[in-house]
């Protein structure tokens, strides 16, 4: 099926790639043109669905087959026993849980960049916040299949869930891990109604400029109708609104409730009463520097130059390094409460993290973490794509490093000696569901950029024309009262 | 008399604000601007949408009912569950813990005011809409469209408003 724009158009075979001053399309773009039109916007983003470059395909293959390791993987776990994985009762989470907790912190990334900056209306945010959504959506999927993988026998998964039963037991709806499963439900699904409410008015423009085929009848049945009638547009402002108030609560929330799965324990190192403004601002770090993963990918690969331009990246490379900062605060706050406390197992559990079996991977953690994001300080480097690909992927590195050490070295160590367990390793299977997690995530996204407008095509207008109208204030000398906002 | 339909195509926000001002100013017999008008543009545009006059909103209402049932049905069924002792004893402990509750009963507040929130936009938009006539995808992408609905005998002089800031299009309802 070949997608193409309706020949009735003439605004939209007015597709000048000249960029207003006077720079191909393709060369560095410091911020969208303002004298691009509406037509040529929709223009851009209708075929870049038809016409990625070709390394598109060969990650999708990358892909199915990074999937096709982990599925293997879980089959042999599944046919064999939970013991492959090389957890231990000791060590009883693992990679899976600090796997569970990372893609959990990468969703929080697309609710900071969509909800909160829309109701500060950071108008910078418009072309990067949809495939942000997606991308809290999709991490929220991936993060989900940990919490299945992990239990071995994944049905089982059925004890937090509250149904009537002929035993008259209910789940422990004073657990932790059943407020996770409630609390990270609802944050998915409202994330994926998030994203889709937003998309309504860009859904109708595809139906409308897309002749036949199953992507007509999806795009209209999607639509439901919108046509752009004022009546539309001002409910959708203000529901918009709304559900980037509760999205913004439950975000922040919904990480809280993850921390609470460790700190609510006695455990030595999880029993830490800042955890969970350190486990958010940490969410948004690494969800941060994934955006800035996604963003280069997606630029390269849909052809999105104009719009995911360089001043954009320059404001999520500070907006990053700025979580980084306060990530490290707050990290820097946990220890020294350790440090200085009174409880000495926690002391203990803090100095074999340093000096311990894991000791290598905690410090290269600190310096994945702490250390590169200082690299982002620097102008030169914020808008250096191949410096800042690297970059978000180490940062990426240090961070689910962050959860493993949360994870395995305190459940390896915890108050009883005979618990101890330091040479748990976790074995190929582990390694091979994560590998294969990276991998479907990456999928879902590169399949959602291909079928759905992945930047916003009704945002970029609007931050199109409120640029026209200050440039046209400028001009005659008037102070700009209209625009949109 | 019948009415019939009138779309007007503009490229320009302010030249059809105008028209529309001028329309309401018109008062024209059998054609009521608050109720025969529609505009659609491609963006939302809040300033703009005021020339049509103060026009409500509600949607705000839905998530505040629907926070409020959810939050109390999830509470009396985490109660219901917990009061059930017989079962599950407590040793001692509160059957029903407050403080603890409020962690899941927040989440179907969430969950549900979002669901409602939803629910809202669909029934105060009127989605999922049938098409209007005289529909063109040009309101989408970048024009600015006014639907009027009128007397046969006042279409004549709403299109010479129309035209008199420079409407580039028009699309006009077969008689019937």
């Amino acid at each position: 099926m070949t997608l193409k724009i309706k020949d009735d158009k003439p605004f939209l075979r007015d597709t000048s790639k000249m960029l207003w001053d006077g720079e191909p399309a393709h060369a560095e773009v410091k911020d969208m043109s303002p004298h691009i039109s509406f037509a040529q916007i929709t223009s851009d983003v209708v075929n870049s669905l038809e016409n990625p470059r070709p390394i598109y395909w060969w990650a999708i293959a990358v892909c199915v087959f990074m999937i096709a390791v982990g599925v293997a993987c879980e089959v042999y776990q599944y046919r064999t026993g939970l013991g492959v994985s090389n957890k231990s009762n000791t060590n009883v989470w693992g990679v899976y849980i600090a796997s569970f907790v990372f893609w959990v912190g990468v969703s929080h990334a697309g609710t900071l960049l969509s909800a909160l900056l829309h109701l500060t209306h950071s108008d910078w945010r418009k072309s990067v916040f949809r495939y942000a959504e997606a991308m809290t959506t999709f991490a929220l999927m991936t993060a989900g299949l940990f919490v299945l993988v992990h239990l071995g026998r994944m049905w089982q998964v059925y004890y937090v869930m509250p149904y009537p039963n002929e035993r008259g037991v209910w789940s422990n709806f004073q657990s932790p891990l059943v407020w996770d499963m409630f609390v990270i439900g609802t944050y998915l699904t409202c994330s994926s109604i998030f994203l889709y409410t937003g998309m309504i008015p860009d859904l109708a423009v595809f139906r409308d400029n897309i002749h036949d085929g199953w992507r007509k009848k999806l795009y209209t049945f999607l639509a439901m109708g919108w046509q752009g009638t004022d009546r539309h547009w001002r409910n959708f402002r203000v529901a918009y609104l709304t559900l980037s108030v509760y999205l913004i609560i439950l975000a922040v929330s919904g990480h809280s409730v993850v921390s609470s799965d460790f700190a609510m324990s006695q455990q030595p190192g999880f029993h830490i009463t800042s955890f969970p403004p350190y486990f958010v601002v940490g969410a948004l770090y690494s969800g941060n520097a994934a955006l800035i993963t996604v963003f280069i990918v997606l630029r390269f690969m849909f052809r999105y130059e104009q719009y995911l331009n360089m001043d954009v990246l320059r404001k999520l490379v500070r907006l990053t390094f700025a979580l980084a900062m306060i990530w490290t605060y707050l990290h820097l706050i946990e220890m020294a409460t350790v440090w200085y406390g009174h409880d000495t197992a926690a002391r203990d559990q803090l100095y074999f993290k340093a000096t311990g079996a894991y000791a290598g991977w905690w410090w290269l953690f600190n310096f994945l973490a702490i250390v590169c994001p200082w690299v982002m300080a620097f102008r030169r480097w914020q808008t250096n794509l191949p410096v800042q690909m690297v970059l978000s992927l180490l940062l990426n590195v240090g961070m689910w490093l962050e959860r493993w050490m949360i994870v395995a070295p305190t459940l390896g160590h915890s108050h009883y000696p005979w618990t101890f367990d330091f040479d748990q390793w976790p074995s190929f299977v582990q390694w091979g569901i994560l590998f294969a997690s990276f991998g479907w995530f990456a999928l879902l996204i590169l399949i959602f950029c291909k079928v759905f407008p992945a930047v916003s095509m009704y945002e970029l207008k609007e931050l199109n024309y409120a640029r026209k109208v200050e440039a046209h204030h400028a001009l005659v000398g008037e102070p700009a009262t209209k625009g949109a906002h | 008399m019948s009415k019939r339909h009138l779309l007007a195509l503009f490229d320009s926000f302010d030249e059809a604000g105008e028209a529309i001002l001028e329309l309401r100013k018109a008062k024209f017999k059998g054609f009521d601007t608050d109720h025969d008008m529609i505009i659609k543009s491609p963006i939302e545009h809040p300033e703009f949408e005021r020339v049509l006059g103060p026009k409500p909103v509600h949607v705000q209402w839905f998530p505040l009912f629907g926070s409020l049932v959810g939050c109390t049905f999830l509470f009396i069924l985490v109660s219901g569950a917990q009061a059930n002792f017989f079962e599950q004893l407590k040793g001692g402990k509160p059957i029903v813990p407050i403080p603890i509750n409020l962690v899941i009963t927040y989440a179907l507040f969430m969950l549900s005011g979002v669901f409602f929130t939803v629910l809202g936009l669909f029934v105060c938009a009127g989605l999922p809409a049938r098409r209007v006539p005289l529909y063109t995808s040009r309101v989408l992408d970048d024009q600015i469209g006014v639907l009027v609905k009128a007397d046969e005998a006042t279409l004549p002089a709403i299109k010479a408003i129309f035209t008199k800031h420079k409407a580039v299009e028009f699309q006009e309802e077969a008689g019937k």
